[in-house]
């Protein structure tokens, strides 16, 4: 095994796992996610020693496939069958961990799906807004624009939970 | 509240179910992609620009002797207008001589390894310095037939002329990469060496380096081109565009067939020409390959016969030992005429390259000439 694919291995070991979230949190989908994080990977495979920082491409690499997988006409057909998909409604509080968790997948699923990486890349990774909008191919201004109108749909589901805690301390 | 978004995201990204696929899959399809790329199904996106060249004049390359040198030329310049389709005055060769026409040799600390690649256009060899990246080589030098015009000339990249190569005009390109170096080497007829980019700003070969393996390129004895598959059964229509050896690679060899209408020198540049449209008649392209397969990249053994993925588009069959496969990819075609196709292909050793065909004598004429 040559050098290189030794790092690559160990890169590839090290942020799977993570990179398979971020997709995830991308498309809304573990399956399609997967598959957008394998391509992006692959794409690296053969530049790698030729890219200067490899997370961050990676990241930026398996953002934008996961937004071309959900361009796929199969994708949206899939969408109304899927399981493993995003729900689109806010499912019953069974467990307060398990509904935060829904609340925000639901959340999130409702945002387009450009609107959720914006918001995915600011907020999970700590892209700013340069940053997130050389990654999407954005105009600044379109990203500040997704990002406010990306937290509004969020607030709700924050105002709730933070409501929910006070509940909760209050018993 | 961004502390507490973050918070919340990553626990949306919780509850996974087991990943499908690991690092070994990474690896594989990173290796599957750019054996594919190496194929020349896609082709550098930096030259995506229309390379205007000629057809090649190959007739009697093998016969005849080797370009040589000649005194000083008027300066290298545009000979094609943009998109301008071959002349009609010039016409196909009946039948392309598949030779290549120049050895490995040394340039420094550079070895220019044999030619790996021969095409309508020219033949493709690896530049590598000793102790380099094993997966990557340093540069890539092509050399293209006599007759096939200078293939940047069209492209209005920003050119720098040097001093002569061999008393002949040459003149570094420029684009958003590494230097390409353009040398005029005998008669009508260019060669193109570029670095790879070295990443972090540095180029894996200077300007220097590129004038060093410009200055130390000669032509030699032609040998063929071989292959190790041959057949009856191409179908009617198809041309030899691309055939390409890389002994002990995961991709040994690989044959890469056009419809005859497409097949011109400027479609076969898999090095610099542009990147395929998958509406044009190149979407079309058939593909013959000798693949040693990475773990699990085709399902059966050499009992399973042909088999035709339902993906569709490629049928192949495992060789008697079961370390090799031979397979035949083609939008265009049925998977009942791939599946003939492939039933079809007599294979050599691909581990021995002296078994090989001569890539002249393992097609149909027709698939040689275009007619």
């Amino acid at each position: 095994m040559s050098d290189r694919e030794a790092e690559f291995r160990e890169f590839v070991g090290a942020r799977m796992e993570s990179l398979r979230g971020l997709a995830y949190l991308t498309c809304g989908d573990w399956q399609v996610a997967e598959d957008a994080v394998l391509g992006a990977l692959a794409k690296l495979y053969g530049r790698w020693h030729r890219v200067d920082n490899p997370d961050a491409w990676a990241r930026t690499a398996v953002v934008r496939a996961a937004i071309d997988e959900t361009r796929r006409p199969w994708w949206r057909r899939e969408q109304s069958h899927s399981h493993a998909a995003m729900p689109d409604r806010v499912a019953p509080d069974e467990t307060r961990g398990v509904d935060e968790r829904l609340r925000l997948r639901a959340a999130l699923g409702r945002l387009p799906v450009k609107q959720r990486a914006v918001v995915v890349l600011r907020f999970l990774e700590g892209f700013d807004v340069r940053q997130t909008a050389a990654a999407l191919s954005l105009p600044e201004g379109t990203v500040k624009g997704y990002t406010s109108r990306g937290l509004d749909a969020l607030r709700l589901i924050l105002d709730e939970r933070t409501e929910g805690r006070r509940a909760h301390r209050t018993f | 509240m961004r502390t507490e978004l973050s918070d919340l995201l990553w626990e949306a990204a919780q509850d996974a179910p087991p990943p499908r696929y690991d690092v070994d899959d990474a690896v594989r399809a990173g290796k599957r992609r750019q054996r594919r790329r190496r194929a020349g199904t896609v082709v550098a996106a930096m030259v995506a620009v229309a390379v205007a060249v000629g057809v090649p004049q190959l007739t009697g390359r093998a016969s005849g002797p080797p370009p040589t040198p000649a005194g000083p030329t008027p300066s290298v310049g545009p000979s094609v207008g943009p998109s301008v389709p071959p002349s009609p005055s010039v016409t196909v060769a009946s039948k392309a001589e598949i030779n290549f026409t120049f050895g490995s040799y040394r340039a420094g600390k550079f070895t220019v390894s044999d030619p790996f690649r021969w095409t309508l256009a020219g033949l493709s060899a690896e530049v590598r310095k000793k102790g380099g990246d094993p997966a990557a080589p340093e540069g890539m030098l092509t050399v293209y037939h006599p007759g096939v015009a200078d293939p940047l000339a069209t492209m209005g990249l920003q050119r720098t002329t040097t001093d002569a190569i061999g008393g002949r005009p040459a003149y570094f390109a420029a684009y958003q990469g590494p230097p390409m170096l353009v040398w005029q080497y005998a008669d009508d007829a260019y060669a193109v060496v570029e670095s790879r980019s070295g990443g972090r700003g540095a180029d894996a070969m200077s300007k220097a380096d590129l004038l060093q393996v410009a200055g130390a390129f000669r032509t030699g004895p032609a040998s063929p081109v071989t292959v190790p598959f041959r057949t009856t059964a191409v179908p009617a229509g198809y041309r030899l565009v691309q055939a390409q050896q890389n002994p002990g690679d995961v991709l040994p060899a690989m044959t890469r067939f056009l419809p005859a209408g497409s097949a011109t020198a400027r479609l076969a540049d898999v090095d610099h020409g542009p990147e395929p449209d998958p509406k044009s008649g190149i979407a079309d392209q058939l593909r013959i390959e000798v693949v040693l397969p990475v773990s699990g990249e085709f399902d059966g053994d050499p009992s399973s016969g042909t088999q035709c993925p339902a993906t569709g588009g490629r049928c192949y069959r495992w060789l008697p030992g079961g370390k090799y496969v031979v397979e035949a990819l083609c939008r265009a075609l049925s998977p009942a005429e791939l599946t003939r196709l492939v039933d079809g292909i007599e294979v050599a050793d691909p581990g021995r390259p002296d078994t090989w065909f001569p890539a002249n004598r393992a097609f149909p004429a027709a698939a040689l000439s275009g007619e």
